[in-house]
């Protein structure tokens, strides 16, 4: 029996653990107690991943054919998919093609798969969370403070004298930041703030919960700045001397009194203004969020009134602070560094930055880069209605499941003319592809993650891959040998290909494999040269936006274009629960999970129920204009009275909605679908 | 001698404890976490390992006893499946094994114990809900917590009498 070190699969906290293996195969885990990030404490997910072994893993490419799979060598596969690359870019020019990236990927294979596609002339890669979750924060961030990752790190929560959740529930998402990090700030005596439609067990542990109406969020957070103005509790130094723009904010949050905003969010006015007092008797103090505040049709907005709340309160470049949107999945945060998007370079160039996009031009040995913005994700559908779009290679992603509206994203793919798929098994997704490669799972494989706190750690190999499945790596670099590309990828390994990361992206010149290897604590990014210690507080003397201080950006609350009717008059919220992870690709699979976390049940309100005579434990049907699904629904009085709250593992994105998105970003309305209720039966 | 404290009020109802427990033991979790909404607490519930455990009195066959670990542990091969213990025990924690015909209940992983790893149940567990210590430890840090709440009390009281704003 061996161990190895590996780090999480599933969240972005970043939490290590052992795997023990027997002769290369899976035999169990081991707590890795000598991590700082979860010092060995792991979420039940990890505890359980007998899916390594389901005999479901695809172990042979396959090819669609019409008498169904036919197993073909990996030779003829990549062939295949390289003369179809061929032939799209030769007939119909490079944007033709798309690659649409997991974000479980390493920052390795990542940064690989950006090259291939930006070397065959194309900016079309994507990744799944950029236009499913985070890129509203990124976007704000950018704007206000210059950077679109969190301010600070978990340690930083811990220290904070206030922690505000604001739609995010880490009890059920992120147990160890909830268990290691809040709960011990709260042992200290540190508040903490819960903004949510549900009283979630995350706030069972708090001072005090906001019950916010779903999508209303700007409201409550302009009348939270309303009385730190008006009162005069905001930092006044701090605004004066690091922010611009305070007298444009004034006069937006002016008309959001507590009585007013009340009337919009659906919190009393008391709690609004205990929480503006709480919130400024901290000199430290952490704002974060998730999902719950990006999933409407206000996102970039929401996120946008957040950063300016903790300027405020002066929450920034100080130990103690961390400001920002949690994005969820494990790699997300590195592969955003790592340029996987189709507008954004390695370090995070723009497109249109000459200088860098010629020097990293330079570096992979050719004159210049596609400079026009590649197709997005939300774009993609129009990109192959008009016929732009022909081909798309998709990565351990299942955007059948995880999109909104199955139908509409299921119909699309099935337009493109040619759909390869990469993963361990054969997903809603994959069963649309004409061909399928069978992946090596992360712990089959090794290379870098980099956490949502910007911690950058090596996991290691622990397993062989089943049959004849390949590290994302091996593929795609024997994918480009043959496409005749074979001089710009000479990788040999994992450690190769971060050597030139090192090179390209500055803020990884300092993450070299060897100290990467040899540290069990990781490195902050930032981390420019190899002696540099890593970058704990962002926003220190100066934020990132042009003029080097804090960009208020005033935003007033809008009613979604779209809203519940008499027709459709309760406000769908998808929701997730902590034993499973998003389409159940991996979960789904490991069976001490499954028989705990089975199958979703709705929430309602106890009011509610009672108006629409649904009893506790009854079956009933959800329907949205999109479709319905048939659920067991739970009467609670944990949740605002008009909310169903229903966890979307197990394919509740057949009846969201594809139209409903917020204006700035494209991030789809998850918590915010107007749907109606009909009683089934018992 | 360390103890398995269990403290429900750290609980956030994870389950990993569970799932862990499940796998330590082939397919069977000998601890629960009940999730009591309307008194909004989740409870890791698990054998007490009792100073004075009715099942071991109880037991007919010496199947029941207790380690110098602690832990109050089943021997199979002398189980009769009684029910003896199950019918003592105020927590109804031993259960019968069908397959096995044997009574089943937390061992305190005795095998990690032999390779001198905590319980799946504490190792796993993110918020320290479930937690091993010392009896002394365990006073020691909560006197210790109390002590600093009665600290930062007295001297509040202090600087508000020095504000004249009450007696001290």
């Amino acid at each position: 029996m061996e161990r190895t070190k590996v780090v999480c699969p599933f969240c972005s906290v970043g939490c290590s653990l052992y795997i023990v293996s027997d002769r290369g195969r899976y035999a169990g885990i081991e707590y890795f107690t000598e991590s700082p990030v979860n010092e060995g404490a792991i979420c039940p997910k990890p505890n359980d991943l007998s899916f390594l072994l389901s005999p479901h893993r695809l172990t042979k490419p396959l090819k669609k054919t019409e008498s169904g799979w036919r197993e073909i060598s990996w030779s003829e596969a990549l062939r295949e998919v390289a003369e179809r690359i061929r032939d799209y870019v030769s007939k119909y020019g490079p944007d033709s093609i798309g690659f649409f990236v997991s974000v479980k990927m390493f920052n390795e294979e990542g940064y690989v798969a950006q090259k291939l596609a930006r070397l065959l002339g194309t900016n079309n890669i994507d990744h799944i969370c950029r236009r499913t979750c985070q890129f509203p924060t990124i976007i704000a961030g950018k704007e206000c403070a210059g950077v679109g990752s969190l301010t600070g790190t978990f340690r930083d929560i811990a220290e904070s004298e206030v922690i505000v959740l604001w739609g995010i529930n880490p009890a059920e998402t992120f147990p160890v930041l909830m268990g290691k990090y809040i709960m011990r700030a709260r042992e200290r005596g540190a508040k903490i703030i819960v903004v949510d439609p549900v009283k979630t067990r995350t706030a069972w542990k708090a001072d005090l919960w906001l019950p916010v109406i779903p999508g209303t969020d700007v409201a409550l957070a302009n009348a939270i700045m309303h009385v730190l103005i008006k009162e005069r509790l905001y930092r006044e130094d701090f605004v004066r001397e690091r922010c611009e723009g305070f007298e444009a904010l004034a006069r937006v949050v002016e008309k959001y009194s507590p009585e007013y905003a009340s009337k919009i969010c659906g919190v009393p006015p008391h709690l609004i203004r205990e929480a503006a007092y709480t919130m400024a008797r901290a000199e430290r103090g952490s704002i974060i969020w998730s999902t719950g505040l990006i999933h409407n049709h206000q996102a970039t907005d929401c996120c946008r009134a957040l950063y300016a709340l903790a300027a405020l309160l002066g929450w920034y470049g100080k130990e103690g602070t961390c400001v920002g949107g949690l994005k969820g999945q494990n790699n997300v945060e590195g592969l955003v560094h790592m340029g996987v998007a189709p507008t954004v370079l390695p370090g995070g160039y723009s497109l249109s930055d000459e200088e860098n996009r010629k020097r990293i031009a330079r570096e992979w040995g050719v004159e210049d880069l596609p400079s026009a913005p590649g197709t997005n994700m939300l774009r993609m559908y129009e990109a192959i209605d008009h016929g732009d779009l022909r081909m798309l290679y998709i990565m351990g992603a299942n955007p059948v499941l995880s999109e909104p509206n199955t139908q509409y994203v299921a119909e699309h793919l099935k337009k493109l003319e040619f759909l390869v798929v990469q993963d361990l098994f054969l997903t809603a997704t994959a069963q649309l592809a004409d061909i399928v490669l069978p992946a090596a799972a992360w712990a089959e494989k090794e290379g870098s993650f980099t956490s949502v706190e910007r911690r950058v750690q090596w996991s290691f190999r622990a397993l062989d891959p089943p049959g004849e499945a390949r590290p994302d790596l091996w593929i795609l670099v024997e994918l480009a040998k043959r496409l005749g590309l074979e001089r710009f990828f000479p990788y040999t390994s994992p450690e190769d290909v971060l050597r030139e990361i090192n090179r390209v992206v500055p803020s990884y010149g300092g993450v070299t494999p060897e100290r990467l290897k040899n540290s069990k604590e990781g490195i902050f990014v930032p981390c420019p040269s190899p002696d540099h210690p890593g970058t704990r507080i962002l926003c220190r003397d100066r934020f990132g936006t042009r003029s080097g201080k804090f960009v208020f950006k005033p935003v007033e609350y809008v009613p979604p274009p779209i809203d519940v009717s008499s027709e459709y008059p309760l406000i769908l919220v998808t929701s997730r629960v902590v034993g499973m992870w998003h389409t159940l690709t991996m979960t789904g699979r490991s069976s001490y999970l499954v028989e705990r976390w089975r199958e979703p049940e709705a929430l309602i309100g106890v009011e509610t129920a009672k108006k629409l005579g649904i009893e506790d434990g009854c079956r009933v049907r959800i329907e949205t204009r999109r479709g319905s699904l048939e659920v067991r629904i739970r009467v609670s009085n944990k949740v605002r009275e008009g909310v169903v709250v229903l966890p979307w593992h197990w394919g509740a994105n057949r009846i969201t909605d594809e139209e409903l998105r917020d204006k700035d970003s494209g991030v789809p309305a998850f918590k915010r679908v107007p749907c109606r209720i009909v009683v089934v039966g018992r | 001698m360390k103890v398995r404290y269990i403290d429900p009020s750290k609980c956030i109802g994870c389950r990993a404890c569970e799932v862990a427990c499940e796998r330590e033991h082939g397919g069977i979790a000998h601890v629960t976490v009940y999730i009591v909404e309307n008194a909004e607490l989740c409870i890791p519930y698990a054998c007490r390992h009792c100073e004075n455990a009715p099942c071991v009195a109880v037991c007919p066959t010496g199947a029941m006893s207790r380690l110098d670990t602690g832990a109050v542990v089943v021997n199979p091969l002398l189980c009769i499946g009684c029910r003896m213990c199950q019918i003592v025990c105020p927590f109804g924690i031993p259960v019968f094994e069908p397959r096995l015909k044997v009574m089943v209940k937390c061992d305190l992983c005795r095998d990690r114990a032999s390779r001198g790893l905590p319980p799946a149940c504490v190792a796993t567990c993110p918020t320290g809900a479930t937690f091993l210590a010392e009896e002394a430890e365990l006073v020691q840090m909560k006197r210790e917590l109390e002590t600093k709440k009665i600290v930062s009390a007295v001297m509040r009281a202090q600087q508000l009498s020095r504000e004249g704003l009450v007696g001290y």
